[in-house]
């Protein structure tokens, strides 16, 4: 059972003409998000995203782009751009 | 040499002739010795002490003492040709590495993320390209493997970009199992992932384990509060008032956020946490007004707003919430609370002096 959030302003972007079918944004994403047909990648399952940017991060064709981030509300509250501090004498 | 090298950058240790290698007893145990090359070892048996730590840790005590001090160790009795993996040097990850490797034989590249588990680490950017092309540069694992693959865990591509790496270094990324559990599977399975070691999880157990900490964290915030009440109940002498509308809707909220909402999470409706967190906060309320018919508003000033804040900050806990869903939720949820808790706050302090 997959869980799901609300997601119906996922930021996730794809490019299928730059797009090699190297494979590595089904390797990475950790949603289950893309998959390969016909040597290209698709998006299966956008609404599983969870805007982690692993898949952009790790493609080589730069054919994907999202707005990533740490999907965590008391990073939100306590820092101006969203960031974590945890480690940084921050929350953890 | 290398080692000597690193050490010197790491530790100032300008005049060493014999490089002195610091290990933390609690996870290595001595050195390896491969080509010459003095590697630490980490301890691959998982004791009941370690068993104690991991409880500490995710307690929320002493979180960040625990972390182990990075660079490149040896599990086993590793040779030339076998895996290196990398991971976080936070305590829970090196425990599950000893606990699952133990008769396993490996390299291991543990790099600086503060203390912080690779998930958190990858998103904040520790666990990034950069830290582990420095790691790579100043460890002598070039000198002692034959091949050149890392094996990451599939978390760490938040913060890695593969091919960025081997541009930099010439080492080949794979990206592993999700789970350090699967990684003598995936090896045997020719490194090869299959359904299981590809999905990622959050049972009740998993939600389990990560909600002490949510509670202790608010406990933090809450001692002033109940501070206040104290001193409240103790200067009207009147403790059953301040019981009824300031300690039991304030613990109630706190509990039903962060321990019920968490622990019934795939079962409670809406999407949006605080949602959650609202219904679970009327639910509670509703029950606890049976036993104290006269609590009922306060519960719903306190309880209700107090379990939704809660509940919204398991936000970052989970491994299926995205960005942009969470920020509106924050945007949206977050005054309201505010403003709906400020009017609790204002009718306690009332009823407290009436």
């Amino acid at each position: 059972m997959k869980l799901k959030y609300y997601s119906k302003k996922i930021s996730l972007n794809y490019n299928k003409d730059k797009c090699i079918g190297c494979g590595f944004c089904v390797e990475v994403c950790p949603r289950e998000v893309f998959n390969i047909f016909e040597s290209k990648a698709v998006i299966e399952n956008k609404d599983l995203c969870i805007e982690c940017g692993a898949c952009a991060k790790n493609c080589p064709a730069k054919a994907i782009s999202v707005d990533a981030g740490v999907a965590c509300a008391y990073a939100m509250l306590t820092s101006k751009n969203g960031e974590c501090s945890c480690g940084d004498g921050g929350c953890c | 040499m290398i080692l000597k090298n690193s050490l010197q950058k790491a530790g100032g240790y300008k005049k060493t002739v014999i490089p002195v290698i610091q290990t933390d007893k609690r996870f290595s145990k001595g050195s390896y010795i491969y080509k010459n090359i003095i590697v630490p070892k980490i301890r691959s048996n998982y004791t009941f002490k370690d068993r104690l730590s991991d409880i500490r840790v995710r307690l929320g005590f002493k979180r960040m003492s625990y972390s182990i001090k990075p660079g490149l160790y040896a599990i086993g009795s590793p040779d030339e040709n076998s895996d290196v993996i990398v991971t976080a040097n936070y305590l829970l990850t090196i425990n599950k590495i000893r606990k699952k490797l133990t008769d396993f034989n490996c390299w291991v590249i543990v790099l600086d993320t503060k203390g912080v588990n690779v998930w958190c680490a990858a998103g904040k950017g520790t666990f990034g390209t950069n830290e582990l092309i420095k790691k790579i540069s100043s460890s002598p694992i070039q000198k002692i493997i034959k091949h050149n693959t890392l094996i990451l865990p599939q978390f760490g591509a938040v913060g890695i970009d593969a091919f960025e790496v081997q541009k930099k270094t010439g080492f080949k990324i794979k990206y592993g199992p999700v789970r350090i559990d699967d990684l003598v599977e995936y090896k045997n399975n020719n490194y090869k992932k299959d359904n299981k070691m590809k999905t990622v999880t959050f049972n009740f157990f998993e939600r389990f384990e990560v909600t002490p900490l949510e509670l202790i964290f608010s406990t933090k915030y809450l001692l002033s509060i109940i501070a206040v009440l104290t001193l409240f109940g103790i200067f009207k002498k009147d403790f059953q008032t301040v019981l009824n509308i300031g300690f039991i809707p304030v613990f109630s909220g706190v509990i039903t956020g962060t321990i019920l909402v968490p622990l019934m999470l795939p079962f409670i409706p809406f999407k949006f946490f605080s949602l959650k967190g609202v219904l679970l906060g009327f639910i509670v309320s509703f029950f606890l007004t049976l036993l104290i018919p006269q609590i009922l508003l306060p519960l719903i000033l306190i309880t209700v707003p107090l379990s939704g804040f809660t509940a919204m900050n398991f936000t970052g806990s989970t491994p299926f919430t995205n960005v942009s869903g969470v920020k509106l939720e924050v945007k949206y949820f977050t005054p309201v609370f505010i403003v709906w808790l400020a009017a609790g706050i204002i009718f306690t302090i009332y009823k407290l002096f009436n």
